[in-house]
């Protein structure tokens, strides 16, 4: 399957490397090129607790979900995130990676874009709790609650 | 009760990570009181979602320590 998309060229690459993954990452492939959202994000979710996948999810998340991150379930996207941050060695690795996520989220186009956010900036929160910047946790966890508060109030 | 609009539910991860947090920091800064109320409101919303073993055992053991702890404050 050889193809000009830049997304599927590393599908194609990351079969070889993860032969054990072959059969999986050709099906995500599919789904992708008849942009099959959905079936896409739950397939991504369907592998992600397992080790060997994790192994490779840092690339994996950069080099395709970065393909479809704007199209699809933004919490979903923020969730599969998460576990990617876990596989960075360093905190501030995971900072800036999630950071950059909740980039893709506020500029995804899509209108609920503050729950994915906010669930974003309450890991980051986490990592900079980690990194032993606890004034900056303290500021990001106020706002925080703030926000759910509010998201919660316009249901009244 | 009327019929809300789905999109303007708050999904329960999210205020979820936000008592998570919370809790986490006010373990850190041994607020025990604070650390109790917010891992109790942490573990209300994930309770219907899937929660790792390890953190499951670990707020267990957290829990009693922090009862104990409000008792002797008090």
């Amino acid at each position: 399957m050889s193809s000009n998309d830049v997304y599927l060229a590393w599908l194609e690459s990351a079969q070889s490397k993860h032969p054990n993954y072959a059969g999986q990452l050709s099906q995500l492939g599919e789904f992708y090129s008849h942009k099959l959202w959905h079936q896409l994000t739950v397939q991504v979710e369907q592998l992600l607790p397992d080790s060997e996948f994790q192994s490779f999810l840092i690339d994996f998340y950069e080099r395709f979900v970065t393909a479809f991150a704007h199209r699809i379930n933004l919490l979903k996207l923020a969730q599969i995130a998460q576990v990617t941050a876990k596989q960075y060695e360093y905190p501030e690795q995971a900072v800036q990676f999630l950071q950059g996520v909740k980039k893709q989220v506020t500029e995804s186009g899509q209108r609920h874009t503050d729950q994915a956010s906010l669930f974003l900036q309450m890991h980051i929160a986490q990592y900079k709790l980690q990194m032993g910047a606890d004034d900056e946790c303290k500021t990001m966890i106020e706002e925080g609650k703030e926000s759910l508060d509010s998201m919660n109030d316009v249901r009244r | 009760m009327p019929n809300m609009p789905h999109k303007l539910q708050v999904d329960p991860a999210v205020s979820a990570e936000v008592y998570h947090v919370r809790s986490l920091y006010y373990k850190y800064k041994k607020s025990f009181a604070d650390f109790y109320k917010s891992s109790l409101l942490y573990l209300a919303f994930i309770s219907s979602e899937a929660l790792p073993q390890e953190e499951k055992l670990v707020g267990a053991l957290d829990r009693p320590i922090a009862t104990l702890c409000l008792q002797l404050l008090c």
